[in-house]
């Protein structure tokens, strides 16, 4: 569970970082796009502005600075007289209203005023009963144009309309005459913005700071509130035949409310910078540009600002998404793997502890070849029955440092790296040597390492078998020898009678048996007890195997009797019969002479009965059957006598 | 008493769905945003003096405002005299109530005669003399401009070239650029005019200012004097911040003051179009 959680853990980690690295190239990706949507909106805004400003220069080097204008401007500058004033305001308004009217309307401006030197609103075309006000503290613009007399441009707050100022001063003939100014309506910024930017609906955030609290009172009624700010006005849709068709329109509504709705416009508004502001809603994409407009004075007089749809957005929202998803599922298999191999780690660590633990304490040698037969890695035990260091024997060749061929093997020969050569598993017994050159006997099992139907090595596991084999040699022998003559024992006896009685059916020869047992061999036990017995039996057992050939074959029966197995008698049964009898004889003289047993001389007799066979219908049991029936007719008569059957 | 609560509800619903809310007609304008929130505020208080409900109705013509009110579809309209009397002439249940005062505090206005004062009309015959005139059924337009060019020019008006060009500040400044020689207009916008060198050359005696007319067949008696009531007793702090033409005070209409003006109309006919 540990590893589990660790494993999700680090993978929620990476999906995190992955997640954010995602999350920013998205970020940057649509900021990149924002970016260069608002620099369109700029970049229109000034050439749209820029072109007014081109038109309305010619227009005041060729319409106002006419003599007829200056004229009238000249007798203004020189009676302080309001009658005289009056009637020249009136004649300037007589004389410019064709242009006024003609031209400057049907380009889109919306005023047309003439200052005096001294800031005095002279004459409003746009307002021509409102004049005489002073405008030096809250128009920087007529203030600059009259002191500095330079042309200023830009954007300003106004006593009627806030608008784009082209403030000239006038100076003819080195008398300043004051300043004229051409405004030029957010509407009709907005007329040609709207031809560049066909997509988009504009609206013009004006602050009120330039608009409601500057404005006569009279005027207040061309602003209404904005949906997006207090701070800020737009112009009434019921005046502005543009901002009415931007306001009413579908698409601005539904991004002001998602604006109002999820944003910190307000704020936003205030820090006086352009901003882009994407919006998904519903599948489909909305930008909303804001290109900040400041003042002659630099301050945030207003916002131009566009409302378009924009589905590069989602496009780029789909394929982060995407991005997301495919990453997590990546992730998640990333995970899974991991999970399975730090597993699959820990149990292979897990495994090779155990083997390396099963490899170290086992009382087997385990030795690993290479494909070449030298050994990579052996094991404590190996090293112990060598007598070897690991670093005796590490990358030398087994097959003539420890492996004894007692014929000569040659590699191609040795068992052990044909199980590799062949890819079987060799089972068997070998001869090893150890380092002292002594050699012993193992048990071995050489597997071949097989990798893709290639051999790239064995493990050979090998045991030392010396106190086995010669364990093995005890055991056949307590089996078939009696353990207190040393003479071969019944189930030997049987064993090489069966073998004898195969044998004359080709040889032809006959073949004898002669059962002897000591006589009144139990009185000796009686009297003297067991220990004087087997003394007696070992002794009997001595001279018999002493008197016979090494071809015959003399065992203990049981108790005090004795059978012997004589070969080789001859063809003839007679001749036969006579040769065992001559043995038996053999047999009784070297019987006869006294044992000596412990503390005293021991006379022993025995009676003998025997029989002869060769290829003919006697079993064993009748062999054995004749010859014991032979030695009791024997023992019942007298004794110390042999008797051939 | 189920028979009763039936009756009852029956009635009720009768009743409601007869009833209409009252219905206020102000000055014909081309601009109807400006003169709906000239007369909202007065309304307003109306509507919280009476607790009833006061539905505004816009015409553009004072044709058309006579036809609506003689259909009566209008309760109470803001009319100047000589509308008011042309209404009266065919709907005599047109009574004016309240008379707004002009600016100077005065219950009547005058009209003007202006020129330009850069302008010398000596030089020009007066047959060639262009008049600028407001709206047929104008006080100021046609009726009392041919009374002051008699009486300044000793002229005919009949015998001019005159044109209607709708308002009193398009007569004003008209005659600026120099599209008129001459023109009637009210005296008071006529002063707004100075500024840019408008002369007022003669001027009229006292015409009753613009009245509330009310409709004696649509409200009734109560209503009426209801209504006179809470007007007449408004305090200077609330009408001065209701429209401009409105908010210099107000009292109850004088109509001898329109004997005058009645018999002008009924010397001559004004027409309806231009002469030129």
């Amino acid at each position: 569970m540990r590893k589990f959680l660790a494993t999700a853990f680090c993978i929620t980690l990476a999906y995190i970082l992955f997640f954010s690295y995602v999350h920013s190239k998205m970020e940057e990706e649509r900021n990149v796009l924002l970016h260069n949507e608002n620099r369109i909106l700029e970049t229109s805004y000034k050439a749209v502005t820029q072109m007014f400003s081109i038109s309305i220069e010619n227009y005041f080097r060729y319409a106002i600075m006419q003599p007829s204008v200056l004229k009238i401007l000249h007798e203004v500058n020189d009676t302080n007289n309001s009658q005289e004033q009056a009637i020249l305001r009136g004649s300037l308004y007589r004389l410019l209203y064709p242009f006024y009217n003609d031209e400057l309307k049907k380009l889109g401006i919306r005023q047309f005023h003439f200052h005096t030197p001294k800031g005095d609103s002279f004459l409003r075309f746009h307002s021509p009963t409102e004049n005489g006000d002073n405008l030096m503290d809250i128009r920087p613009s007529i203030q600059k144009a009259n002191i500095e007399k330079k042309f200023v441009t830009g954007f300003e707050g106004g006593r009627v309309y806030p608008g784009f100022r082209y403030v000239f001063p006038i100076v003819n003939e080195g008398e300043h005459l004051g300043s004229v100014e051409v405004s030029l309506a957010y509407e009709n910024i907005e007329f040609e913005l709207a031809k560049l930017l066909s997509w988009s609906d504009h609206v013009l955030l004006l602050k009120k700071s330039i608009t409601t609290d500057l404005v006569f009172s009279a005027h207040k009624h061309h602003f209404m509130p904005s949906i997006l700010s207090d701070a800020f006005v737009i112009e009434n849709q019921k005046i502005s035949n543009v901002t009415a068709h931007s306001i009413e329109s579908e698409l601005t509504k539904k991004i002001n409310t998602i604006l109002k709705e999820r944003y910190d416009i307000e704020t936003k508004l205030l820090e006086g910078k352009n901003f882009s502001i994407p919006l998904v809603e519903n599948d489909e994409g909305y930008i909303a540009n804001f290109h900040a407009i400041y003042d002659l004075s630099n301050t945030l007089a207003a916002y131009a600002v566009t409302y378009s749809r924009l589905n590069d957005l989602v496009a780029i929202q789909h394929k982060y998404i995407t991005s997301l998803l495919f990453g997590f599922i990546t992730f998640v298999l990333i995970g899974i793997v991991l999970y399975l191999l730090v597993e699959q780690s820990r149990k292979t660590l897990r495994e090779k502890i155990q083997f390396e633990t099963i490899v170290e304490k086992t009382i087997n040698g385990v030795i690993l070849l290479n494909t070449k037969g030298e050994i990579t890695f052996i094991n404590a035990s190996a090293t112990t029955i060598l007598g070897y260091k690991l670093e005796d024997v590490l990358g030398k060749d087994a097959h003539t440092l420890i492996h004894v061929h007692p014929h000569n093997t040659t590699k191609e020969d040795c068992p052990i790296l044909n199980s590799m050569r062949y890819q079987r598993t060799y089972i068997g017994e070998e001869i090893f040597r150890k380092k002292d050159g002594e050699h012993f006997i193992v048990h071995l099992n050489a597997t071949p390492f097989v990798q893709d139907h290639h051999n790239i090595g064995s493990v050979v596991i090998f045991r030392d078998i010396t106190q086995d084999k010669e364990a093995q040699k005890m055991i056949e022998h307590l089996a078939y020898y009696d353990s207190l003559t040393e003479l071969p024992n019944r189930k030997l006896l049987l064993d090489r009678l069966t073998y004898t009685l195969a044998n004359t059916k080709r040889t032809q020869e006959f073949c004898g048996i002669l059962f002897i047992d000591l006589d009144n061999f139990k009185i000796l036990n009686d009297t003297k007890g067991h220990e004087y017995g087997d003394i007696l039996l070992k002794q009997v057992a001595k001279r018999l195997t002493r008197t016979l050939r090494l071809c015959d074959t003399v065992s203990r029966f049981g108790g005090d009797e004795f059978v012997v197995l004589v070969t080789k008698l001859g063809e003839e049964e007679k001749e036969a019969k006579e040769r065992m009898a001559q043995i038996g004889y053999k047999l009784l003289l070297s019987i006869a002479e006294p044992f000596r047993l412990i503390n005293f001389d021991y006379a022993c007799t025995a009676s003998i009965g025997g029989t002869v066979f060769k290829d003919d219908d006697k079993t064993i049991n009748d062999i054995l059957r004749d010859a014991d029936m032979a030695m009791y007719e024997v023992k019942k008569e007298r004794k110390n006598e042999i008797k051939i059957v | 008493m189920r028979r009763f609560l039936c009756f009852f509800f029956t009635s009720f619903l009768c009743l409601s769905l007869e009833a209409r809310p009252i219905v206020f007609a102000p000055l014909p304008f081309f601009n109807t945003n400006k003169v709906l929130e000239d007369f909202f505020p007065m309304v307003n208080y109306l509507e919280e003096g009476m607790d009833e409900n006061i539905a505004f109705h816009y015409e553009k013509k004072y044709d058309d405002l006579i036809a609506a009110f003689k259909a009566n579809k209008v309760d109470i309209a803001y009319f100047g005299p000589l509308p008011f009397l042309a209404l009266q002439k065919s709907f005599p249940s047109a009574l004016p109530i309240i008379t707004f005062h002009e600016s100077d505090g005065a219950k009547g206005y005058r009209c003007a005669l202006v020129k330009f004062a850069g302008d010398t009309l000596s030089d020009i015959p007066t047959k060639k003399l262009k008049v600028a005139l407001t709206q047929p059924l104008s006080t100021c337009g046609y009726t009392k401009t041919k009374v002051l060019i008699n009486t300044y020019l000793h002229s005919n008006l009949d015998t001019m070239l005159y044109r209607y060009v709708g308002t009193h500040d398009e007569v004003g400044l008209s005659i600026v650029r120099g599209d008129f020689h001459i023109g009637g207009m009210k005296e008071s916008i006529a002063k707004e005019y100075t500024s840019l060198g408008l002369e007022i050359i003669d001027t009229t005696p006292l015409i009753p200012g613009f009245s509330l007319v009310v409709n004696t067949q649509t409200l009734s008696t109560e209503q009426i004097a209801k209504i006179k009531a809470i007007l007449l007793s408004t305090p200077k702090e609330v009408y001065e911040k209701w429209g401009k033409d409105i908010s210099y005070g107000m009292s109850e209409t004088d109509l001898k003051m329109f004997e005058n003006l009645k018999s002008d109309m009924e010397s001559f006919t004004i027409p309806h179009s231009g002469s030129f």
